[in-house]
Parts: structure tokens; C-alpha cells; sequence
């Protein structure tokens, strides 16, 4: 049987690519049972196409920009061009170009935009947007529900702007973002930045949000002493019964397969 | 049934190989696939193009034929 993990991020790699081809995500439907990695490998091949198929008139549009005032850009940006290819030129103007624009843009607008966003190819304009505007946006994405979307560019903020934008989000959303993450290998400095206390707290919403799949994929990333003191933690809040269930879930989700202080401390 | 054929028009399609878990689908996913990603681009194409007639309004007459010289 597939673990129930992989078959929620194949889910949510179907919901990604359904959202770059501008189809319903039950069109993709046959790709439910393909591994989520491969979907995510489709899914960036299908993303190379469609930011290179109009490089040349991309291009020069970026080209022709420079003639024009940041401030027009802008509003060509949002009223001319739209969230889908403004997101497809972000990455071919110069990054401080690029902030600057971003600078003169509405909130909702920037929220648009980073929905479509290949993060690989803007890297160095998310760099440079100020951590108070990424805060907004990543407020304005939690609002939508748009944790898919967030989950693709958060792994690519420097550490300063993360921490303003964890500091910023709830303890739920906190651990719905980092379960759709895609740079799971930054999960344990999320945790550093989030402290041993917002931890502790972000176990308590898992309890009381039933985000515990979520938290538990989180605890799998995370090192074996800080796994093991939260796993403690969670121990110190919950009845034997309960303990008993959420270690059930553990070994449905196929989270308790390799050996560690997470297998050995749920089951043991 | 497998489908070579297909397989071959979505890696065109896409440009490189395709993991080997979505060349095993079948045929008539396969070229719903391809469907999928061809009418994407070409929706970006018409919207590119009609982005680009929007823009010219919002840019000042005397910047308008340099502009279209650079885009073309």
C-alpha cells in the first residue's frame, strides 16, 4: 500500500501542475498513482517549457521596459500583463528592477504572482523584496488557503525574510506551509528560527487543528534530539489513548518505516 | 496499452525525457498529457499577444514607436 505521505504529495504535486497548465486538477487524474517526485519532475519540465517557449517576445518586452518608468511598469504589470505573465518576465528583468516594480505593487496583485511564479528564476528579486512586503504576501497567501503555492517559495527566502514570515504566520499555518514545502532539507532551520517554545506551541495547534500528519512530517525532518524533545513534548500532553492513535497515524503514513528516535519513541 | 508513439510526442512536447513512471502510463493518458501541455502554451501565446496590444495603451505616444522597435 502506498504510505498515506506520498500519496498526499502526490496530490499536492498534481494540484501544482494543474494550477502551471491552467486546468482542473481532476483532469490529471491518472497521475494519482505516479510517484510525487516524478509528477514534480513533469511538472518542472512542463514549467521549462512554458518560461522558454516566449523567451525571444519576453525578452524584448523586458528590454523595452527599461524605456519606461518603474511606476508604469507597474501598472502595466497589473493592468496590462496579469499575475500569469508578469510572473513569467519577473525573472528576465534586472532584480533590482524588478523589487523596485514589485515596490509599487498592490499586496493582492504580488500574491497573484508569486501563485505562478517558477521561484528557480526569480531568485535573486524574492532575495531582494523586503521581508515586511514578503510578510504581507505570505499573510495574504495563508488568508487564500494558498499553501501549495507558498510551500514553492518559501524554501527559497533568505533566512532574514523567513524568519519575519514564520514569525508573522499562525502556529496551524506554520505547520500547513511546511508540509507543502519544497526545500524540506531547510525544515531544520525553520525550526531553529521558530525556537523550542513556538515548537512546543506549534504541537499544541497539531492537537487542536488535527494538523498531526502535518506535524509529524515535520518531526520526520527535523535531528533526532530535537525530534526526540518534541516527541516528549507531545507525550506530556496527551493520554495514553491518544498517544496510542497518533502513533497509528504515524504508521499509516508510512512515517515509522526507518528506524529512529521517532519509530522508537511512538512505538516504544 | 503502452504508447511509444505518445511517449515521443510529449518528450518533443516538453523537450527532454520523461520520468519513467509517466512513460508507463497509458496511451490515452498519455495524449491527454500532451493535450494539456499543448494548450497551455498556446494560451500563453494568445495572451502574450493580447497583454502586449493592452500595454501600448497605457504608454505614451511618443514612446510608442521606440517601444514597438525593441519588441518588434
Amino acid at each position: 500500500m502506498t504510505p498515506v505521505h506520498e500519496v498526499l504529495a502526490a496530490r499536492a504535486e498534481i494540484l501544482k501542475l494543474a494550477r502551471l497548465l491552467g486546468v482542473p486538477p481532476e483532469r490529471l487524474a491518472y497521475l494519482e498513482e505516479v510517484p510525487a517526485a516524478d509528477i514534480r519532475q513533469l511538472r518542472e519540465q512542463a514549467t521549462d517549457m512554458l518560461f522558454t517557449a516566449h523567451d525571444g517576445a519576453l525578452g524584448r518586452l523586458a528590454a523595452a521596459s527599461r524605456l519606461l518608468p518603474v511606476g508604469l511598469v507597474a501598472l502595466i504589470g497589473e493592468r496590462a500583463f496579469g499575475p500569469i505573465l508578469a510572473a513569467r518576465i519577473a525573472g528576465l528583468l534586472e532584480p533590482h528592477r524588478a523589487v523596485e516594480i514589485a515596490g509599487r505593487l498592490p499586496t493582492e496583485f504580488l500574491a497573484d504572482v508569486a501563485v505562478e511564479l517558477d521561484p528557480r528564476r526569480a531568485i535573486d528579486v524574492i532575495a531582494g523584496i523586503p521581508p515586511e512586503q514578503i510578510v504581507e504576501v505570505s499573510l495574504e497567501l495563508t488568508r487564500r488557503g494558498e499553501f501549495v503555492a507558498m510551500g514553492r517559495f518559501v524554501g527559497h527566502l533568505p533566512l532574514t525574510t523567513l524568519s519575519a514570515a514564520v514569525r508573522a504566520l499562525s502556529d496551524a499555518d506554520v505547520l500547513r506551509a511546511a508540509f507543502v514545502m519544497e526545500e524540506k532539507d531547510r525544515l531544520d532551520e525553520l525550526a531553529d528560527v521558530l525556537g523550542e517554545e513556538r515548537l512546543s506551541r506549534v504541537i499544541d495547534a497539531a492537537e487542536r487543528e488535527g494538523l498531526w500528519l502535518e506535524a509529524l512530517d515535520l518531526l520526520g525532518h527535523l535531528g533526532r534530539e530535537r525530534q526526540a524533545a518534541l516527541i516528549e513534548v507531545a507525550r506530556a500532553r496527551l493520554d495514553d489513548a491518544r498517544q496510542a492513535e497518533i502513533a497509528e497515524l504515524a504508521r499509516e503514513a508510512g512515517l515509522l518505516e526507518r528506524p529512529g528516535p521517532l519509530r522508537d519513541l511512538l512505538v516504544g | 496499452m503502452r504508447g511509444e508513439e505518445e511517449v515521443r510526442a510529449l518528450e518533443a512536447r516538453l523537450g527532454g525525457r520523461l520520468p519513467a513512471s509517466i512513460a508507463r502510463l497509458p496511451a490515452e493518458a498519455l495524449r491527454e498529457l500532451e493535450a494539456v501541455v499543448a494548450e497551455a502554451r498556446r494560451r500563453q501565446a494568445a495572451e502574450l499577444h493580447a497583454a502586449g496590444e493592452r500595454a501600448y495603451s497605457h504608454i505614451p505616444r511618443l514612446l510608442r514607436g521606440p517601444i514597438r522597435r525593441i519588441v518588434g
